[in-house]
Order: structure tokens, then sequence, then C-alpha cells
């Protein structure tokens, strides 16, 4: 529980902060690893072009980029996947030359942790139902006109 | 407004505390599990039934295995699904905001127009964020039997976090 509160404090918003930047070209610096992702589109973010964009292809280029960090974390999942999948078969391969005992403990610890899983899946749920992906301005409906 | 998001999000912290969020106390089992996993069981019903019948219990590891992976992608669906949404949803807001700009009184719309650009450096900052924790939770690569010892203790869960 612990481990999880420092993780969520970890996360915490301040992480986000865009500190004195007014402008793309000027938070540019601070995004490494955008620019290893999507070079070319770091190029428009630290040469103003992104600046000179209207509002809405802004909000077209962030997705793009956003699709670019999609592309790459199913690339990822993908690959961890596998893996884990691999490492299930080597472990059930390996129990075989265990004492009955052990191997029932290691197969219990197993089991228990796929439990864990299916546990932070659910509880990841439920926190989606209290955080919103885009936070964004009031609306305008209200402004003075 | 800063302190406004820190105490909301020392009520999450103190509530997150409260619901256990991340253990599944004393349960062995999917079947003694299933009652704390209430939104699996609205997102995958023929999934949640398998697990509080017994039926998960029965299976072998690898089917398990499984199991928590069809689980695991259903949730990553829905949570793109509802991304998708909130993000069309943000874009139809914009639209609307630039056709009423004309409309509005120009520092009015200077201050909207602001706090929308400053929305979306957060959102860039935000990409870059994620991409930087991802690859420090990315386990390094097997070099020698430690690291490959290394790389195997690496948590799954913490990996599927990661992953995600």
């Amino acid at each position: 529980m612990g481990a999880l509160c420092l993780g969520l404090v970890a996360c915490y918003p301040p992480q986000l902060d865009i500190g004195d930047a007014k402008t793309a070209a000027e938070l540019a610096p601070s995004l490494d690893a955008l620019r290893e992702m999507a070079p070319e589109h770091y190029r428009r973010l630290e040469d103003g072009t992104f600046d000179s964009l209207s509002l809405l292809e802004q909000w077209d280029f962030v997705a793009e980029i956003r699709e670019l960090e999609d592309e790459q974390r199913a690339a990822e999942r993908a690959g961890f996947q596998t893996e884990r999948r691999q490492r299930t078969l080597e472990f059930l391969d390996s129990i075989k030359a265990m004492p009955s005992d052990f191997a029932e403990e290691s197969l219990a610890f197993r089991r228990e942790r796929l439990l864990l899983e299916l546990k932070l899946e659910s509880d990841s749920l439920r926190m989606e139902n209290w955080t919103s992906e885009f936070a964004r301005p009031p609306s305008v409906k209200d402004a003075p006109r | 407004m800063n302190g406004v998001r820190k105490f909301a999000f020392g009520v999450i912290c103190l509530t997150v505390a409260a619901c256990d969020f991340g253990s599944i106390g004393d349960a062995k089992t999917g079947a003694e599990l299933a009652p704390s996993l209430e939104p699996l069981r609205d997102l995958a019903p023929e999934h949640y039934r398998r697990l509080a019948d017994g039926t998960f219990d029965s299976l072998s590891l690898m089917e398990q295995r499984t199991f928590v992976d069809e689980i695991e992608e259903l949730v990553r669906q829905r949570r793109e699904a509802r991304r998708a949404e909130s993000a069309a949803a943000v874009r139809q807001s914009i639209i609307e905001f630039q056709e009423s700009i004309e409309t509005l009184q120009p520092d009015v719309a200077e201050r909207y127009l602001a706090a929308w650009r400053k929305n979306l450096l957060i959102s860039l900052k935000s990409v870059d964020v994620s991409l930087r924790r991802r690859a420090a939770d990315r386990p390094e690569p097997a070099s020698g039997p430690g690291m490959i010892e290394r790389g195997r203790r690496t948590s799954h869960v913490a990996g599927a976090v990661a992953a995600r």
C-alpha cells in the first residue's frame, strides 16, 4: 500500500510543470524523450512552427504525437507479453526438477501474482473513473461578449 | 489552483488507502478475490463469471496467464476508447471556441486562447514525462548471469504497468 501511495506521489502532476515556458519553442529543451521518439515533430516544436499553428492544428499535432507514443507503447507491450509468456513456460519447465513441496509453493506464488495482476487491472479501471485524460479550459459559452 | 489540486490529490490518496487498492487481502483464489473486482464484472462479465464460479482456479498456470492477458487487453481497449472519446470532445470544444472567438471580448478571447495553448504545452510535457517514466521502468538488458537474474526478478506487475 505504501509503495502504491509513493508511486502515486511520484506520478503527481508537478512533473508536468512547464515552468515559465509560454511557447513550445521555449518548452522544447525540456522534452528530450519526445525528441528521441519523434524527431521531426520535435524540430517543428523547437523552431517555432508549432507556435505559429492555429489552435486546432496544434491540437492535431499533439494528437499525432500521442498516436506515435501509443504505437511505441503497443510495440513494447507486445514484446513484454511475449517475454512474460516465455518466462511462464520456462518456470513450468523448471519446476519439474524441483522437490514437490517447493514446486507447489512456487506455483502457488505464481498464481497469487496473477491474482494481484487481476486486482491491479480492476483498480486501474476504478481509478480511471476518477480522472479525465484531457483537462480543458472552461467552456466559452458563458464568457462575456 | 495548485493548492486545490494538492488537496484533491490528498483526498484521492486517502481514498486509495481506504479502499486498499493494489492488495488482494487474504484471497487465495480467483473465486475469493472476485467480489473485490467489481469494475471487471462490468467490463468483462463472462470472464468475471469464470472467476467467481471457480473456473479460473481450476485452470493450469498457462491458461490462467492467458486469461489475465485477455483481461489486460480488454482493459486496454476500454482505456483507449475512453481516451478517444475524451479527445474527440476536446477537439469539438476547440472548434466551438474558434468559431465563437470573434464574438468574444478581445481580452477574454486572449485569455481563453492562452489557456488552451498552455493546456497543449502541458499535454506535450505529459507525453515526455510518460516516455521518460517508461524508459526508466524498462528492465536493463541482460548481459551476464547477475543481470539475467535481475531482469527476471523485475515484477510482472510493474512491467505490466510500465508497458501500458
